[in-house]
């Protein structure tokens, strides 16, 4: 942890393995988390050209996302006919409308991500710093927003203003800091102790200056390992709401919307139901095998 | 504990109060009425349908109305279902959600503290990766992946069970397998991964080395003095647990088509029946904030080192 310090003060050649060297090293041993990245990579790539294939219809050799193939309705998987995975009840080409959706559920996990992981630190770290009544004060705010079962708000936001996807960006992201400042929050504690931080004091650093130059470089651990599940937990939340019929809206798409479609005909296009479910299923376990590796890799318990 | 339970209602008041401000302000913000959607009437029979439900008045005066009415534990008139008490609904909703909910966190609880607990004593051989990798696997398989896969193999493919078709006077217990196994699923993965690592603790902890010492057989060692410490986790699981099984089942209702709360709280929202959602969103909310306290409390209960703090 503090590595920081010992960059500093480093006069001699030989270089030290830093916290992040370490567990770097462990990562790549985790057969499940090296398959993991290399799949989310892959999937964050393919989400990206679902993206632009719907902003610059056919430029990767796709169907266009919306193009109706009104002779080819709930068409079977079928490579003859050029649709790999088949046609939804609109003829619609279910290769692009999954490309598109996880691209949608990714930007949504991410951008939610972010947005919990910027409220969540500043947060957290103020209040882990400054202490005394500040602190108390500000995880009292975070401890009743706690007993608040947001999802509620979440779906009435939804409601209310609908068809919006900045506001599913912001309503999630809303609502998932409060764990992200307590994690946050604790880690900080703990190093406003340690000697780095001291000398940075006697050196004449400013409170900000010693929270975002000294403190939150050295918390980025656990941070790293609860964003990475978080993104998981977003595309589950994002995908809950559009399966409810509250979340994206054509003629956007996610996962979880296109799971819901193919669940109202599975009767009769059961492959609606099946590749949008594979893909999700994919993607959460990919997350979560990136996050336990992440997770095992930086416990410190292990150096 | 007195205490505990004492403070924990004293905030859960405020916080049942904001949460009904904050979700009734919400509602009267969004566009459209309840009466919106249906057809053209003229202008004086409009008027006296938002007079008969207090709709003509001031936003504040609204709230007030609906706050008085509250403390006389009267959830008012439903704005979409004409004659009928909002109260009278959720009871109508409520059997057929508290059956799914319950019988999925029992069989959660009970399958996934046996698979956690046989996974831990076995650790790091065959069977534990086995039990591990269905684990992981199942906190990824959501109700809203899993509820319309059985859906299709067990319902359409297979025919093997009904996937709807459950009413109110007639339950059966064919109509439940389905959602109950789709619901109890992430939940039974979560479980049994808390419970295994818990387990492999406390079966290295001294307590445990004594009770071998004393000569006595590892069944009662396992059951007797390692599970019970190892359960712990589990206790200050359950509020969340619960709040993920309620909010699954809005989804497990959507899929298989049963008349529970989940299905009424969707359909309210979007017809902006404004006291329908009022309603769900009190007990819900309320269940929670319940449970929550409860796993707290029965947690400080079991666990003295919590107490003292």
């Amino acid at each position: 942890m503090t590595d920081l310090a010992a960059n500093a003060f480093a006069s001699t050649p030989a270089r030290g393995r830093s916290l992040w060297d370490d567990a770097r090293r462990r990562l790549m041993r985790n057969p499940a988390a090296v398959v993991g990245m290399a799949a989310l990579a892959l999937f964050t790539v393919l989400g990206i050209v679902g993206l632009l294939n719907y902003a610059y219809p056919g430029l990767f050799g796709l169907h266009p996302v919306d193009m109706l193939f009104r002779d080819k309705v709930n068409l079977a998987p079928s490579l003859a006919a050029g649709h790999l995975l088949g046609t939804d009840t609109e003829g619609r080409d279910l290769l692009a409308r999954i490309l598109f959706g996880l691209g949608i559920s990714m930007a949504v996990g991410f951008v939610a991500t972010t947005v919990s992981l910027v409220i969540g630190v500043v947060w957290g770290a103020t209040a882990g710093y400054v202490g005394g009544g500040v602190d108390s004060f500000m995880m009292r705010i975070v401890d009743v927003l706690y007993s608040i079962p947001f999802i509620f708000f979440v779906i009435l936001l939804m409601v209310v203003f609908g068809s919006n996807i900045w506001l599913i960006f912001i309503a999630i992201g809303a609502v998932e800091w409060l764990t992200m400042s307590r994690i946050v929050r604790g880690q900080t504690i703990s190093l406003r102790q340690k000697e780095f931080v001291e000398a940075a004091k006697a050196g004449g650093a400013s409170g900000a200056a010693i929270i975002f130059r000294h403190i939150v470089p050295n918390l980025m651990g656990p941070v790293v390992v609860f964003a990475t599940l978080n993104v998981a937990r977003v595309i589950l939340l994002e995908s809950f709401l559009s399966f409810l019929g509250l979340g994206v809206q054509e003629p956007l798409t996610s996962l979880g919307k296109l799971i819901a479609d193919g669940s109202n005909n599975m009767d009769t296009a059961p492959w609606m139901i099946v590749w949008p479910a594979v893909m999700m299923f994919a993607t959460l376990i990919c997350f979560n095998f990136v996050g336990d590796g992440l997770r095992d890799a930086l416990d410190p318990k292990e150096r | 504990m007195f205490v505990q339970i004492v403070r924990r209602l004293l905030i859960a008041i405020p916080t049942m109060f904001v949460i009904i401000a904050a979700a009734f302000f919400l509602m009267r913000a969004a566009p459209g009425s309840p009466f919106s959607s249906e057809r053209q009437v003229s202008a004086e029979i409009e008027q006296r349908m938002l007079a008969a439900y207090d709709l003509d008045k001031p936003v504040g005066e609204q709230f007030r109305l609906y706050v008085v009415r509250l403390l006389q534990s009267d959830l008012g008139p439903s704005m979409k279902y004409k004659d009928k008490d909002v109260a009278d609904i959720i009871a109508e909703g409520l059997p057929t959600s508290l059956i799914i909910g319950g019988a999925a966190m029992l069989l959660a609880l009970a399958v996934g503290s046996g698979l956690g607990v046989w996974a831990a004593l076995r650790q790091n051989r065959p069977e534990d990766y086995v039990a591990m990798s269905f684990a992981v696997a199942g906190v990824c398989l959501p109700p809203l992946v899993l509820a319309p896969l059985f859906s299709l193999v067990f319902g359409v493919q297979l025919e093997w069970l009904p996937t709807s078709g459950l009413y109110r006077d007639h339950y059966t217990v064919s109509h439940l397998v389905l959602p109950v196994i789709a619901l109890a699923l992430p939940q039974v993965a979560i479980i049994s991964r808390l419970i295994r690592a818990s387990m492999i603790e406390a079966m290295r902890s001294n307590a445990i080395r004594t009770a071998r010492a004393k000569g006595l057989p590892e069944s009662q060692v396992v059951w007797r003095h390692a599970l019970p410490v190892a359960m712990l986790p589990v206790v200050s699981y359950l509020g969340p647990a619960i709040s993920a099984v309620l909010l699954g089942s809005f989804v497990i209702e959507k899929v298989f088509q049963l008349p529970g709360i989940g299905k009424l709280f969707t359909d309210g929202a979007l017809q902006r029946d404004y006291t329908l959602v009022m309603g769900v969103v009190i007990l819900y909310a309320g269940m929670i904030m319940f449970f929550n306290m409860m796993s707290d409390v029965l947690y400080s209960v079991l666990d003295p080192r919590a107490r003292r703090s």
